[in-house]
Order: C-alpha cells, then structure tokens, then sequence
C-alpha cells in the first residue's frame, strides 16, 4: 500500500514569476551592445540619402587616408562574394526584387547601404562615414501607392511591373453571392506605415573562432539558426563553419526577424581582416534601416442579406513592400487575405493581395503580421453594415460568428510558410458576449452615451473580433539533459527576446518530471549549445517549442524508469513516477531519485543493460500538425476631448483564448505589450515620406511611442480551449494584443464621433489635430 | 550614439568657464546635458569645446531675496519641484515643470538649461515669459547684465546672451498673496514635447482680478504674451463666463511643424482653449487655497 500523498501542486496554469526578471531588472543583461572583445574594431554604413538614385561614383580616398580607418567596401569589392539577402516567403511565381548587401549601382531607399568602412574606434567609423563621397544622379522617386500602381517609374524596370507577388484566395461562388445579395457595401481603407521599434536596437559581432577558425556571429535576432543557414548561403561557408549567438535580445516584434545587410556585412568584414568587427545600430538608423511594417491599402466589398447575414467579401489589398523583398515579405499581404473573414462564417470569399514596390524601407511582418489590418478592415464593416441595418453591433457579429459546433472550420484559404487555414478551437461567441458584457455595451449604452454628449462628454465604444494564426511549425526540437545532483538542462531551439522562455519551459519540465523550478536551467540562443532549431515568431515558441521541451523531458522520465527497473532489478510496471523519483510500487520508502537514476546512467563500471546509452537525456523534436488558431473579443472605451483633440482611453477589456494557459501572468503581460503597440500605431507612431521619399521621422522625438503614463488600465479575462494539435492544448498568446487593438479603437473613435456624421476609413495615427479635424469648428465651449 | 570630437573643459569658477567658453568660437555650456548631448549624440550639434558648469561654485543656489526667488544655474528641475520654497512662492513655475519630461529627466536636466536651450515646444519659455523672469547674464569679460524674459528669447535655439557669455541664473518674482496659477498642455503623449502650452497666473484682490499674467509657447518660434487675455481679465470678477470671455481674445500666428507634429491649423484652433484651461486650472489653485 503506498502511502497517499497530497497531490503535488502544478506549475502550468500558475502565475509563476518570471525567472529571468531579477537579472534582467538588476542591469545584468548582456545584449550585443555589452559584448567587449579584445583587438574589436567598428563598422559604420555609408547610408542612401536618396530615395531613388544612381551612383555614379563612389571616392573614399579621404576616409582611407584618415588613420584608424582600415577599409571601405562597395558593392564591386565584395559582389564576387556575397549572395543577395534571401527571402523565405515568395510565392513560387513572385517576381525577383532581392536586395544586394551594398547597392548594386542604384539606391532605392532613404538608408539603404551604399558602402561599409571598418576603423579601429567607432567614432573614428561614425567620423569616416562623412569622408566617403557618394555622387548620384537622381531619379524618380515611386513614393505612393498610386504612384507605385501608376508604373511610370519602375524600382526595376526590368520587372515590368511594380506589383511583384499577387496572392490569389477562392472560397465559394463569389459572383454568385453578390448577384443574390440584398445590400452590398464598398470602402477603401488605409492603414499607414509604422514599425516595431525595439528598445534594443540591432547590434552584431563577428569574429573569426580563434581556436576552430569558424566564423562565430553575435547578433540581435530571434532565430540564430535560420540567420546560419541564411550566412551560410550568402557566404558560401558550410554551416558547420558558422556559429551564431542570440545573447539577451531586447525586443523583436518582428524586427529582428529578419536577416539584414550588416548581418551578412559584419561577418564579411571580419573574415578579410580576421579581427572581431562590431556595429550597433543607432535608433537614427534603425528607424531607416530596420523593417518597417502595416502599410496597406484594402478595398472590400461585402454583400449581406436583409436579415444581416453576411453572405460574401471580395477584397483586394496592396501593401506597400518597400524598395525589395525582406526575409519575410509577403507573409503581411498573405495573412491579411486569408485571415480577413475573421470569426464570421462568410461562405463566399475572394482576395486578391498585390505585393507593390516603393522607394521605402523594406516593409516586413511587426507582431500580428496582417492581422492587424485584416481585423481592422473586418470589424469597421461589421460596425458599417450593422449601422446601415440598424441592426446590434454585437447580435450582428453572433449572427455571422462561427459557433462551436461548426468547428473544425476548413476556412478554403491558406498563409504562406504556414499552410492551410483550418479553425480548430474556440468559442468567438463567448468571448464576444463577454467582452460585451465587461465593457458595458448593452441596451443601455446610447441612452448613456447621449447623456454624457450633453454634458460635452463624447464617448465611444469599439469592438473587434479576432482570430488569429499561432503556433506554426514546422517543429521546434528540444533537449532535456540530468545531472548527477538532479538538476535539470533544457535545451531549446526557439530563442526568446522577452517572452520569459526560462519561466514557461521551466513551469512545462518541472510538471513532466514532478520537481521543482529552481532545479531547472533553461538554454538557447546559441546554434553550438542547442545545435537545432526554427526560432520565436508568429506565437509559436511555448506551444511548440514548450510541447517539445516536455516531450523530451517525458523520454527522460521514461529512461529514468527503465533505469530505476534495471537498478532495482524489478519490472518497470511496478514502478511508478512521482515527485521527481521512481518509486517501488506498495513499497514507497523504496525510491530512486532523478539525480540517483542520473549518476546510475553514466557509472562506467556498471553500464545499462541491452545497449541502452550512457547519461540521462532525452531528445525531442514537435512537429506542428497545423496552424492553432487563438481568439479574442477587444472592448475599448474611450472619451474624446473635442476641444483638443486628445482621446483619453477609459477603459480596455480583452477576452481571449489561447488554449491551455501555462502562465497568465505571462499571457497577459503579451496582451498588455500588445494593446500598447496597437494604441501607439492608432494614436502616435507614423512613417511618413515627403514627396521625394525622404523619410520626415528621423528620430524618437518625430517617431513617438506610448510610455507607460499613456497607458490604460487593461482588463482581461481568459478563456481555454485547448487545440487537438498539440500535445497539451497549448496555442499562441503572443500577437493577440496588437492584433485587436487598432480594430477596437477605431471602432470607438468612430462611436464616440458619429455624432458629427463621421465615417471613418483610416487606422491612424489618429494625433490631436487629425481627431479635431473630425469636429465642427462651432460647438459650443464646455 | 557618437559625437563627433569636441573637448571637454569643467572649470571650477565662474572666471575660468569665462575663459574657456571665450577661448574657441562655438564653445557650448553643458549644465544638465537633457537637450544638449542627444543633439551631439545625432551630430545635429558638433561644438569644439564643451564647457561643463556642474563643478562651478555659487550656481546651484536656489535663495529668495527682494520678492524674488533665484534659480542658479545648475539647479535640477527636480530640486526645484522638491523645494519648499518653489512650492509656496512659485505655483506657477511648479506647475510647468511637473509637465516637462520625466523624472530621471528631471534630475538632471536644470532650470536654466532648459531656458536657454529654448526649444520652441518647450513649457518653461511661457512661464519665464508671463511672470516676467529676469536672467543674470555675464559677457565674456564678467560683466554682469540682467535682460528681462521678455527681451531674453529671440527665434527659436536663440536667446540673448553674448558669445563666450553666460547665463549664472533666472529669477521668479514671488507669487503675490491671492494668487493661483495654472499650467495647460497638448502634447501628442504623456511627457512629450507640448504641441502647445499655455501658462496662467491670476491675482485676486477683493474679489476681483488684479494682476494677470498669461503666455503660450509652440504656436511660433518664440513664447508669446498673451497681453489681450490679460487687458481682458484685469479688474474683472473671477466667473466662469469671465475666464472664458478672456480667453477667446487669445490671438496669434502660429508656424508650421516641419516634422508635422501638428499642422498650424490646429495650434490656431486650440490656441483660446489651452489659454482657457490653462486660467481655469489657476482659478481651480485659487479656490483650493480659499
């Protein structure tokens, strides 16, 4: 009889602190910027300042003669080396536009690398960048998207075209659904550029190993193996001559993954001169040289039936690329068209999703990818049809929502790099009537809303539904390695840049294995230390590379069994795995713990039986089996100062699902990241172009994000429905907040102002004077 | 972020940062360095010779004499938000300051830099400006002038200190007894640069308005005296109809953003009701003190 224990509380689902919080809070953060080697010697780019230009001669006799400068490159130096920057997202019939690390004798952007120099200080770089004269003679600059789509300027005449990949999605009889449609609606939306902007900049080091002669970069990125695999290709080298390290990464969003100039660049420079080169990208560059994201244009149009059933959408979107593929280029304009129905069951389905070039910085994914867009453009409509109908903002959006029972949904559209879309869990209407609920729109509300538009008050209410694609492969691989102290090694090859991977994997191992946190130390980052790897993107590290990190940590439980049997001479079914140790069953003082069963498996002089392997590790590889998809129901309420301008956000509700919740503590730190990103591109953030394509933000007093003084107080609430697809439910949680936020907010912008007959068509940057534009100059004064 | 070469000079006597900042032309005083070292850092600024006044003696006195209080050179805008002094003779200039930046900011950044520093958006021009601050200026051979606030701010990144000159302090008339004081800003997010702030000052006596003092910075190159809004205010009871007469006079040219921060448009517009809310809130002060 085994004596009964009190069950062994679980980490998953628990709001476990963050563990790399203290280090990190304390200043002992190592990014690239902290890392100093000796005999280290600085790069500086020589940027574009046109938008769209020929070279016509480049002289860096001056910075060559300035001591400290110890070489400058252009693109005829290194051409004969350096392949173009790859892109891992064209469709198979996208036209070619590949960037060349240096410009191959035409610049196409503001910031775009015309030629790199090398000098022992960096100010010695940053002073040599003024000495290499760059002459140009300049050419038309393709700055709009109707300039784009006009085609008289090319980017690359021999293209034909400006528009490089269209993405075709066919559900249903569209033409059909329209001729049938009682009412049919048309809008054309904006949404402008903005971008990520990570508080850590990007930053490498590279450096040829001194001891096996292998290139080793050190590099802010979120996924170091694919940027080995990426250098390896445009070098030439082997990838098993190529280390790459993501140290502590302050922020991605997207951004950083990417495989840019100076990651091919720096890693170049230090080959020829076999000293560790170093370049930290300024936020003056970073705002040029770094991806930019969103910019898009959709015109929809939706036919719906009298009774408000939203029977078709035939929409077509441009996104404005920028001036060349980025490694993730297409998948904005491939999200948005296959994601744009949302919740709502729509049958007929037509999008049409055109990839167009401008004389812009790169245009790439930014948390949400094209979802922000899509659910913007969706949810505006709903708030447009239900106005026409008269109809309720949320029983419109019940009708049309796909409900439980309808799910597995095979949705007949497909995301490049990820697959087919096949809605497998959740309840959009829950969420729905529970946001609803918590944010207090109900029968009530327009009665309130006039009462306080008496007092000079003017209030709106937004919504937005959102489904979301998370969780894509196509695997994460992990390793689980035992001491002979009992303490736990996790291996993982998705390498986080904020996400608290130490926390969420340790809370997953600690539950397989039945011990406690503190035992476990989690790895990554470094392509020699977890040797395989995809990396954090598209909300996908803790469900796949946490459900990898447990499965492998289940093949060590289940070797550390058949340990304990071979020790213990018994049957391994009568053993039984508790609180971190084997147990005899019936005889519960006869146990052997992790760390006993650790030193049996590597005792040399008494090997394991029947070949099994010395030491105890386990190894796993998850294979996504398709896309999870996460939803949630945004609420914003705010009040508008219509004096001013100012919107002040009053209150901020999220009802999602993620799946299975291992720390939602953690979950909702992603939400409220999120909702800030989305309220800093719907009221702050903007990259606007002059007509000449220069870029008018040049710094973070021009470019301005939200602080945590503008933000709200965010309420959420949770809901789990665990997806078939993976081992233990788990779904993406990390871009449902900037997902929802823009669609949300415009939604109660409009309400709070419909008053004045407001019709809104446009994300954003909804700034002071743009809102008071909106308001008639007479009202009276409150 | 890289400066381009510059030297560094930190003199410990009013004389010897007078001799440094004479001895190469485009010599730049570094007090608290929150405006000065982002613009060298982006080389929008490459002066030859920094002169850092921090280690000077006799500038980071915060005293009052003669009805007015006097801020030296390298006093912290926090000290001065934290000092009793400020907060019971200079309401207004407290007002502002909560709204300038940050505390980490704050704590560095000093009263007077930020004065000469004369960023067009910048808050503390429109005070220095309504309560008639007077600045002690010495030239380059020590001698000292006092140039009223009014005559102080020329177009915007200009004041008017000779070259090799310094600034060693401002000083704040005392706030009468019966005063309350109000400070309103647009800006495009909490702490930012304002789009347009405006700062107001108003003495009762017996019941009714008798001095006034209102000014707004960002709507052109230089702060403005909102005189019309005074003239208005002045002799009459404090109403709400009163406050909001007054501020409707409130006129003035406003210069666009080149980096479109707000259009010109919009400052123009907003320009009466800043100057509105910026008297109420003073109103608000005065009623709290009653």
């Amino acid at each position: 009889m085994s004596t009964p224990t009190a069950a062994r509380p679980k980490y998953v689902g628990g709001a476990v602190k963050r563990r790399e919080d203290p280090r990190l809070l304390l200043g002992r953060g190592r990014y690239v910027a902290d890392i100093a080697l000796a005999g280290t010697v600085h790069m500086a780019v020589v940027r574009s300042p046109h938008a769209h230009a020929r070279i016509t001669g480049i002289d860096a006799s001056r910075a060559l003669a300035t001591p400290g400068v110890l070489t400058v490159l252009t693109w005829p130096d290194i051409s004969a080396e350096v392949g173009p920057i790859p892109c891992i997202d064209a469709y198979p019939d996208s036209l070619p536009a590949l960037q060349t690390a240096l410009a191959d004798g035409v610049v196409r952007y503001v910031g775009q690398p015309v030629a790199v120099l090398v000098a022992t200080t960096e100010y010695g770089a940053e002073d040599a960048l003024a000495l290499v004269d760059v002459t140009y003679e300049l050419l038309t600059p393709v700055v709009t998207m109707d300039d784009a789509l006009a085609g008289e300027t090319l980017l690359h005449p021999e293209l034909g075209t400006n528009v490089v990949t269209t993405i075709a999605q066919d559900v249903g009889d569209v033409d059909a659904a329209f001729a049938a449609a009682d009412r049919v609606y048309e809008e054309t939306f904006e949404i402008h550029r903005y971008a990520p902007m990570p508080m850590e900049t990007r930053g490498v080091v590279a450096e040829v190993d001194p001891i096996s002669e292998r290139l080793t970069l050190t590099t802010s990125t979120q996924f170091p193996h694919l940027v080995r695999g990426f250098l390896s290709g445009c070098l030439g080298i082997p990838e098993s001559r190529i280390r790459v390290v993501a140290p502590d990464v302050g922020g991605g969003f997207g951004a950083k993954c990417e495989f840019y100039c100076e990651e091919l660049l720096a890693p170049l420079l230090a080959l020829r001169l076999r000293r560790p080169v170093r370049w930290i990208e300024d936020r003056r560059e970073h705002l040029v040289a770094s991806t930019h994201a969103r910019e898009q244009r959709h015109t929809v149009r939706v036919a719906v039936l009298e009774d408000g059933t939203v029977t078709a959408v035939d929409a077509r979107s441009w996104t404005s690329s920028g001036a060349a593929y980025s490694t993730l280029t297409t998948t904005p304009a491939s999200i948005s068209s296959a994601m744009l129905r949302g919740p709502y069951r729509i049958p007929h389905y037509r999008a049409r999703a055109h990839c167009v070039l401008t004389n812009k910085t790169p245009l790439a994914v930014y948390r949400g990818a094209g979802h922000p867009q899509a659910v913007l453009v969706m949810e505006r409509m709903m708030d447009v049809i239900a106005a026409d109908l008269g109809r309720d903002r949320v029983a419109l959006r019940l009708q049309n929502s796909l409900t439980p029972a309808e799910l597995p949904s095979d949705r007949g559209t497909a995301i490049v790099l990820a697959g087919p879309v096949v809605y497998d869990t959740g309840d959009y209407g829950f969420c729905l009537t529970r946001a609803a609920e918590m944010i207090g729109l109900d029968e009530d509300w327009p009665a309130q809303q006039a009462a306080a538009r008496a007092e000079g008050r003017y209030l709106g209410i937004g919504l937005a539904n959102l489904v979301e694609e998370t969780s894509i492969g196509p695997y994460e691989s992990s390793v689980v390695r035992v001491d002979g102290s009992g303490a736990v090694t996790v291996l993982t090859g998705s390498s986080p840049h904020g996400q608290g991977h130490v926390t969420t994997f340790s809370q997953l191992v600690a539950d397989e294995l039945e011990i406690d946190i503190e035992r476990i130390t989690v790895l990554y980052g470094d392509t020699d230390v977890v040797t395989d790897g995809v990396g954090t993107f598209a909300s996908r590290s803790a469900a796949i590379g946490g459900a990898a990190a447990r499965k492998a940590a289940g093949v060590v439980k289940d070797k550390a069994m058949a340990v304990a049997a071979h020790v213990l001479e018994i049957d391994v079914a009568d053993l039984e795995w508790r609180d971190g140790a084997a147990h005899v069953r019936g005889l519960p003082a006869r146990s052997l713990s992790l760390g006993e069963l650790a030193q049996a498996s590597t005792a040399w002089n008494a090997p394991l039986p029947g070949g099994m392997s010395f030491n105890l590790e386990g190894t796993y590889q998850h294979q996504a089996a398709g896309i999870a998809f996460s939803n949630a129901t945004h609420a914003a309420k705010l009040a508008v100062d219509v004096q001013t301008g100012e919107v002040e956000i009053l209150d901020y509700v999220v009802v999602h699902d993620c799946g299975t919740v291992i720390n939602p503590t953690i979950v909702e730190g992603q939400v409220h990241g999120g909702v800030a990103q989305g309220i800093g591109g719907t009221f702050m953030e903007d990259l606007p172009y002059d007509a000449d394509g220069r870029p008018l933000a040049r710094t973070l007093q021009d470019y301005t994000t939200p602080t945590a003084s503008d933000m709200p107080w965010i309420r959420t609430d949770h809901m789990e429905s665990p997806t078939p697809l993976n081992p233990y439910g788990m779904k993406g949680a990390g871009e449902g907040g900037a997902t929802g936020a823009p669609g949300a907010l415009v939604n109660a912008l409009q309400d709070a102002l419909s008053v004045f007959g407001v019709h809104l068509t446009v994300d954003g940057p909804w700034t002071p004077d743009r809102v008071l534009d909106l308001v008639p100059e007479d009202l009276p004064w409150a | 972020m890289k400066p381009a070469p510059f030297d560094y000079r930190r003199p410990t006597t009013v004389a010897a940062a007078l001799t440094d900042l004479s001895s190469v032309a485009g010599a730049r005083v570094l007090a608290g360095g929150q405006s000065l070292v982002p613009l060298l850092s982006l080389r929008l600024a490459s002066p030859p010779v920094l002169v850092d006044i921090n280690r000077v003696a006799g500038l980071d006195l915060l005293t009052t004499t003669d009805s007015r209080v006097h801020i030296g050179a390298t006093v912290r805008q926090a000290t001065v938000l934290a000092s009793p002094v400020a907060a019971r003779h200079l309401p207004l200039v407290v007002a502002a300051l909560t709204r300038v930046s940050h505390p980490q900011v704050r704590a560095r950044g000093t009263v007077v830099g930020n004065l000469c520093h004369h960023d067009p958006a910048s808050e503390m021009p429109a005070v220095a400006v309504a309560l008639d601050a007077e600045f002690t200026v010495l030239g380059p051979d020590g001698t000292a002038s006092t140039v009223a606030a009014a005559d102080f701010f020329g177009d915007q990144f200009e004041v008017a200190v000779p070259v090799g000159g310094l600034v060693t302090e401002v000083s704040f008339p005392v706030a009468p007894p019966g005063s309350g004081a109000g400070f309103f800003e647009v800006a495009r997010k909490a702490r930012d640069y304002a789009l347009l702030s405006a700062a107001a000052q108003l003495t009762v006596t017996d019941g009714r308005i008798s001095a006034a003092a209102v000014a707004v910075t960002g709507l052109g190159h230089r702060p403005l005296r909102m005189d019309t809004v005074e003239d208005a205010l002045r002799g009459a009871a404090i109403t709400a109809d009163a406050l909001r007469a007054a501020a409707r006079l409130a006129t003035g040219d406003a210069v666009p953003h080149v980096n479109r921060r707000s259009t010109a448009a919009y400052r123009t517009r907003v320009l009466p009701v800043a100057v509105h809310r910026a008297l109420r809130a003073a109103a608000a002060q005065l009623e709290e003190d009653r």
